[in-house]
Formats: structure tokens, C-alpha cells, sequence
């Protein structure tokens, strides 16, 4: 067993004695083969010291229980770290940021407390998953979708208060924007309610975010200020219909227009979904492709050696060749696909819209998809939809088994996920980026990637390593993180969401006046969680009496 | 010692001698069932899960169902078996389970057992390693001896020689955590190489544990 860091084992034994005063003691872990399960599978310390562990876990099923936990955890100063369903894969999973602390897991807190249709909204529990609330939406019948991020075996609470992402509508897609409503137990085990959810009674919690006053609901994403115990979402409302066309382009230059107009499309409503992109000319597949291409386990098909040529002498800033080979060819060199939730006779007409702006780009051509109308009489036969129809799916699981596609598969990922504008400059400039880190590394040469459209106002770029079973690799690797970070940085682009490896390192990033935003935390922290009992460490916010002094 | 592997394997030759009609009359179902000298109770399995893509899984998945297992079908993706057939399932109570697949779905498949109190209990790895041979490690509570013996043997194939194992499993058995080191690894010729998959494959059983 690993104690908590300063805690005695008297100390110990007294809280996890409390703690199943107050839970049962069913519900309290200590045998190493409990809370062993309390380690992230995607370790990027895995057999290393630093390997992030609990000392031991417990598990409440109200909300007033989780009170009890916190004033128990503050009495012996026993270290928290709360989860929802703990399956933030990559992104530290079920383990604690900080070793030693009892986990506070929320599976069972996993109650459906309101779905209204008229209002396409729901309150849930923390423990209730995507899968969860589909089955519910789908048993009764209602005309809501919820947005589902990729696996969706993840809580609706848990994602959006990591600022996870999904594929439908802007608004919803941004899973924590879709939020209206929390309740949560600050670390001293006081309870609040945030928005209309402060007014008893209140009949209009999920409807308006804000209430009266300052919006606190922030201070509670990626951070340790407080527990949530419930969460109101904003569901969409089933659409009549979905249509989607592609727009191909082919030359590299086209790259900014492309995006300029797309953007243009989607800040003002025109397109509605999160658009693919992709280049059947430098090889590059959309996320949607390679879903669809893990489902049927897909042979990748040998390139043409003149192809491959081609690519290269495009990596070293000559595309003239690769676009003569595209024309001759009938290869676009770019090709977004552009998507629409609404009514079946709207959706065409705006796609035409598209086409006629698109029609700017010169050489542009297009093609159609097919229009869907809703309800699906059954679950589309291609998984690679789920998503885009609020459909939760575990398909990602395919990757990490060898195939073809995958010849060398590993313990999961790491990523590096930088937001960046939404422009082809930014584009093509942490390309670049990426390119010469590659070299500095030591790996392949890196080939152009285009980046993840989750977020309406601008992109992520990602860096994906592999988590291995090699110690020395895995130090390696989480070295070449470190150094994206600064290099991302010095550009001006930072990361959204990070694992706790390399949580202090994004947050020591954001730097502006001295660090004052991380300050200005540490102050909300020093006032509010003396004891520093809650989550310590989470995001690079640290209790007063483990924070390094520098 | 009298088996419940010895049982199918004598059954299967009476019955392709006509002297009984319907092998699952004999197997009809496990639950409850012990066999004569077992000392232990019997692994009671309710479902295999077979990934359609390899013949190895079907062929595990076939001798399972010998025993009484449902067998729950997918081609790679497993979000239908789970959502549809095993959630309703370990929801209900706490069941065995056991596949024959990618990495992927046993990865995915232990961790919603855990929120049901279900764990790993035995888990192999299959990997082909030439042409015509693969190699195995496995661990769990199985008899290694008569495992050793048939997966090496020429008259059984080795998705066979493993399905017998489990089907012979004394329960409850502790959880097998991943990395621990494997109990018993070996190679063995492919029988059939043309047919064989180049993926490595992963048997496993969930179920629920031995507790400490």
C-alpha cells in the first residue's frame, strides 16, 4: 500500500475507518488488487517510480456522502483525487495527478436526474456515461441526441470538465459550452449550485447558464476547487435530416482559401457539423476515414513509388510536381467535406450556398453525399457515422491491435494537442514546426498533417506518441513532449488539454505577467482548500505546502 | 481424472459413430454441472466472444459453445456485443465470460467488467512468429500439464487445445493483472498455415475473481 505522503498510518486507518463508516465498507478499496485498477492504462511512467498510484479508493453514491468524504479528508488531511468513470484515456485515466491519494470514484453516483425533450436538456450524476444516456434517449423514445466524443464509454461530466470534444453542432460539440448548470462540493464540504441552479426552486437551471453575478462554472473545469456532483447539459434536438458534400481542390496553395471560406461557413451557420479535411494527394486520411478504415480493417494499399517521390519533393517546399501528378491523374490535392444537420428541403440549398462560394477557388469540383433523414430506421451499417448521429461507439479499439494499418501496436498514446488559428497559414506554419522537431528528434520525416476541427473558432494540431513497454523509449518520448511544449509556445500556440505528465509543464507555459494567471489560481486554492486536500496538483495547481518554491 | 475436456472429446467420437444424437444432450447446459472427480466447481460460462474476422475465434468459439456458451458475434468492433449483450448481462449479475480476439476488445471489455466487479481471470497472447509457427503465453488457473500436451499435439488445434482449458477451469480463480509474467509459453506448428492470421490474438475469461 502507498500512504499518503506526511499522513501517519494511525491517520490512515482512522479516515479509511471513517470512510466506510460512511459508505459501507464494500465501498471502500484498500487490497492492492482493488486499487491497482486505480492506475492509468495509458501510463507514460509505466514501470518507472514516477508511476502515479492510490493509496487507496472509495466510493460514494450520494451526493451528501461525497460532503462526508471531503470533511473526513480535511479532519486527517488524507489527499483526494475525484473521478467520474476514471476512462480519461490519455489523458491520465482513473490514477490521482499526485500519488498517494484516495481516489473518490463517482461510478456509482450514475443517475439519469432529468431529460427534458420540449427543453433537449438533461441533469446527470457524474457516473453516467455516453452509452448510459443514449440507452436512455433511445428506450423512451426522444427526439434528443447527445454529442458523443470517440470512445464514448467516458462520463458526459468527466469529458466535458476535461474540455473533451464531440462531432455534431458547434454548440454542442464543445462539450463543456454545452454545459448549463453544476452543482458541487467544495473542498470544505460545503454545497453549491452555480446559475439558476442558486435560486431554490429554480425553474430554469439547465436553460440559463449564467444567474446573477459572477459565472464561477470555469474555476471548476481542469482544476481541484471542487467535486461535481451534477451537470446540466444542452442536448440537440434530433434533426429532420443530414446531408454532406465534398469540395475538392488542387493546388497547395488553395490550402488558405479553403479554409478562409469554410470558416466563413461555419461562424455563420451555413455548414453545422465538424467538417473533414483531408489530402488524397499527400496522403492524408480525415479522422472520419480512418474510423471508417479501422471498422472494415482496411489493407492500406502500396503507394506508387513516383507518388512517394513526389511527396518528398513537396516535404522540401516543391508542390508543382505533385499537383502535374494530381491533375494528370485525377487526384484532388485537397478535399473537405462539409456537413448539415436540418430540415431535408434546407440542407441541399445550403450546400449549394457552399458550392457557389467554394466555386472561388479555381479548379475547384465537387461531389455529393447522400441526404439521411431521421429517425434511422437502424444504426448506420458504417460505424465510422456513430458519432456524427449521437451514436457512442467503442470502434477506437481497433487501433492498438496489429493490423495492417497498425503493424506496430502499443499500450495507448500521448498526445500533443496545440490550438492553433484556423487559417492555412497556421497550418502550413506548425507543420513546419512539427517538421523540424522530427528532425531534432531523431524520427522519420514527419509528413503534413491538417488538424482536428473540434472547436469552432479554431484548430488543434496533434503529436501523438506511443506508450511502450520500453522505459527508455517511453523517457524519450515524453522528452520530445516537453520540447514541443516550449516550441509550441514560443509560437504562441498552447495546449488544451494535457496528461498529468506534463500538466505543470503546459500550465508554466501560460506565463503572461509572471505567471499571474497560475497565481491568481493558487490564491482561489490557498482560500478555499487550505488543507490542500482536493486533487493537488491537477492542471499545475498545487496546495500551498507542496508547492515548489523557484 | 475424468474432465469435462475428456467428455467433449469422447462424445464428439461417440456421436460421429451414431451413438448419440446430439452432442448438446450431453452438454446441454453447464450450469450446476461437475464432472465425476473434479474436486472444485467448474468454470460455469456463459458467453464466448468471437471475432468473425479470424477462424481461430470461431473455432475457440465453436468448442465453447459445445459447453453451453452463447456464443456473441462481431467483426472487430465490439460496441454491439458490449452495449446489446454483455452490459444487460453483468449488469444482471456477474457472469463468465470468455473470447478469443484483438488486444483492442479485451482491452476495452476488462475495463467495463471492472464497474461490475468482473476481472481477468485467465489471459493468453497467440502470436505467429513465422510462417508456420505461433507462439504462446498464457496465465491463469488451467491445468498447464494437459494444456502443454494438446496445444502441442497433432490431433487438436491449438484455439482447441485452449477452449479445453477453460472449459476445465476450477473457479473462482484470482484476478490475472496485464504484465504479469505469463505461466507458460511455447511454440507450436500452425496446422493449417494458409488459413492462420497474422494478427495476434488474445484468449482471455472475465469473471468474477477470487478475493483475497
Amino acid at each position: 500500500m502507498y500512504l499518503p505522503p506526511g499522513v501517519s498510518p494511525t491517520d490512515f486507518a482512522a479516515a479509511v475507518s471513517h470512510f466506510e463508516t460512511v459508505v459501507g465498507k464494500e465501498w471502500v478499496f484498500t487490497k492492492d488488487e482493488d486499487v491497482d485498477l486505480y492506475k492509468d492504462s495509458f501510463s507514460p511512467f509505466l514501470g518507472e517510480p514516477e508511476e502515479r498510484v492510490a493509496s487507496a479508493a472509495v466510493a460514494p453514491d450520494s451526493v451528501e456522502q461525497v460532503q462526508q468524504i471531503v470533511r473526513i479528508a480535511n479532519q486527517y488531511k488524507i489527499p483526494l483525487y475525484a473521478i467520474s468513470t476514471g476512462r480519461n484515456l490519455g489523458y491520465g485515466g482513473s490514477a490521482p495527478v499526485y500519488s498517494g491519494c484516495v481516489v473518490v470514484d463517482l461510478k456509482r453516483m450514475n443517475r439519469i436526474l432529468e431529460v427534458s425533450e420540449d427543453h433537449a436538456s438533461v441533469l446527470v450524476e457524474p457516473g453516467v456515461s455516453y452509452f448510459d444516456l443514449y440507452r436512455h434517449i433511445k428506450e423512451r423514445k426522444l427526439k434528443v441526441w447527445v454529442d458523443v466524443p470517440d470512445p464514448g464509454w467516458g462520463s458526459l461530466v468527466g469529458n466535458a470538465l476535461d474540455h473533451g470534444g464531440g462531432y455534431t453542432r458547434p454548440y454542442f460539440r464543445n462539450h463543456f459550452d454545452a454545459h448549463c448548470g453544476m452543482e458541487v462540493v467544495l473542498p470544505n464540504g460545503e454545497l453549491i449550485r452555480t446559475g439558476m441552479g442558486a435560486l431554490p426552486g429554480s425553474k430554469t437551471w439547465q436553460q440559463y447558464k449564467f444567474g446573477v453575478g459572477p459565472w464561477v462554472d470555469g474555476i471548476f473545469a481542469q482544476s481541484n476547487f471542487g467535486i461535481v456532483t451534477k451537470m446540466g447539459f444542452w442536448l440537440m434536438p434530433e434533426p429532420e435530416a443530414y446531408f454532406s458534400g465534398s469540395v475538392f481542390a488542387q493546388k497547395h496553395e488553395d490550402l488558405h482559401q479553403l479554409i478562409r471560406l469554410l470558416t466563413i461557413l461555419e461562424d455563420s451557420g451555413v455548414t453545422n457539423r465538424m467538417p473533414d479535411t483531408s489530402s488524397p494527394l499527400l496522403g492524408i486520411i480525415s479522422i472520419a476515414e480512418q474510423a471508417r478504415m479501422l471498422a472494415v480493417e482496411a489493407k492500406q494499399e502500396p503507394e506508387d513509388p513516383e507518388l512517394e517521390k513526389l511527396r518528398d519533393k513537396a516535404a522540401a517546399g516543391d508542390y508543382s510536381a505533385l499537383e502535374a501528378y494530381g491533375q494528370r491523374k485525377g487526384i484532388p490535392y485537397w478535399s473537405v467535406t462539409i456537413k448539415f444537420y436540418g430540415p431535408a428541403k434546407v440542407v441541399p440549398m445550403q450546400w449549394e450556398y457552399c458550392k457557389e462560394k467554394f466555386s472561388a477557388i479555381p479548379g475547384a469540383t465537387f461531389k455529393e453525399g447522400e441526404l439521411v433523414r431521421f429517425p434511422l430506421e437502424a444504426d448506420p451499417t458504417d460505424q465510422a457515422r456513430f458519432p456524427e448521429f449521437g451514436i457512442p461507439s467503442l470502434n477506437n479499439f481497433s487501433i492498438g491491435a496489429e493490423s495492417s494499418t497498425n503493424p506496430q501496436p502499443s499500450h495507448g498514446h500521448m498526445w500533443f494537442t496545440c490550438i492553433i488559428p484556423r487559417t492555412g497559414a497556421a497550418i502550413i506554419e506548425v507543420n513546419q514546426m512539427f517538421a523540424a522537431a522530427a528532425r531534432e528528434f531523431g524520427l522519420p520525416e514527419l509528413r503534413f498533417q491538417l488538424p482536428a476541427w473540434y472547436w469552432q473558432r479554431s484548430a488543434i494540431c496533434i503529436f501523438g506518441f506511443p506508450v511502450t513497454t520500453d522505459i527508455k523509449t517511453n523517457k524519450k518520448n515524453r522528452g520530445h513532449i516537453f520540447r514541443l511544449i516550449e516550441l509550441a509556445a514560443a509560437k504562441g500556440w498552447g495546449e488544451y488539454r494535457t496528461p498529468p505528465a506534463y500538466q505543470d509543464a503546459v500550465v508554466g507555459a501560460y506565463s503572461f505577467n509572471n505567471h499571474s494567471l497560475l497565481r491568481f489560481h493558487e490564491s482561489i486554492k490557498d482560500a478555499i482548500d487550505p488543507n490542500g486536500i482536493l486533487s493537488p496538483g491537477r492542471y499545475g495547481i498545487w496546495p500551498k505546502h507542496l508547492r515548489k518554491t523557484t | 481424472m475424468t474432465s469435462r475436456r475428456r467428455f467433449l472429446h469422447a462424445s464428439v467420437a461417440v456421436a460421429a459413430a451414431g451413438a448419440i444424437g446430439s452432442i448438446g444432450t450431453v452438454f446441454s447446459s453447464p450450469r450446476g454441472t461437475k464432472s465425476a472427480a473434479s474436486a472444485g466447481r467448474l468454470l460455469q460460462l456463459h458467453a464466448v466472444v468471437v471475432d468473425q474476422r479470424f477462424d481461430e475465434s470461431v473455432e475457440f468459439g465453436r468448442e465453447l459453445a459445445l459447453l453451453g456458451a452463447q456464443i456473441y458475434s462481431m467483426r472487430g468492433d465490439v460496441t454491439d456485443v458490449w452495449y446489446s449483450q454483455l452490459y444487460p448481462l453483468w449488469k444482471a449479475g456477474g457472469v463468465a465470460v470468455a473470447g478469443l480476439t484483438g488486444s483492442g476488445v479485451l482491452f476495452c471489455l476488462e475495463r467495463l467488467a471492472w464497474d461490475h466487479n468482473l476481472r481477468v481471470v485467465y489471459r493468453g497472447s497467440h502470436q505467429r512468429v513465422t510462417p508456420d509457427r505461433i507462439q504462446h503465453a498464457m496465465l491463469g488457473r488451467v491445468d498447464w500439464n494437459t494444456l502443454s500436451h494438446d496445444i502441442a499435439s497433432s490431433d487438436t488445434t491449438w484455439p482447441a487445445a485452449v477452449a479445453a482449458s477453460i472449459a476445465d477451469m476450477e473457479v473462482p480463480c484470482p484476478a490475472v493483472q496485464t504484465g504479469q509474467m505469463l505461466r507458460l509459453a511455447c511454440s507450436t506448428a500452425l496446422r493449417d498455415p494458409g488459413r492462420a492470421t497474422d494478427s495476434p490474438l488474445f484468449s482471455w475469461v472475465i469473471a468474477p475473481p477470487a478475493r483475497a
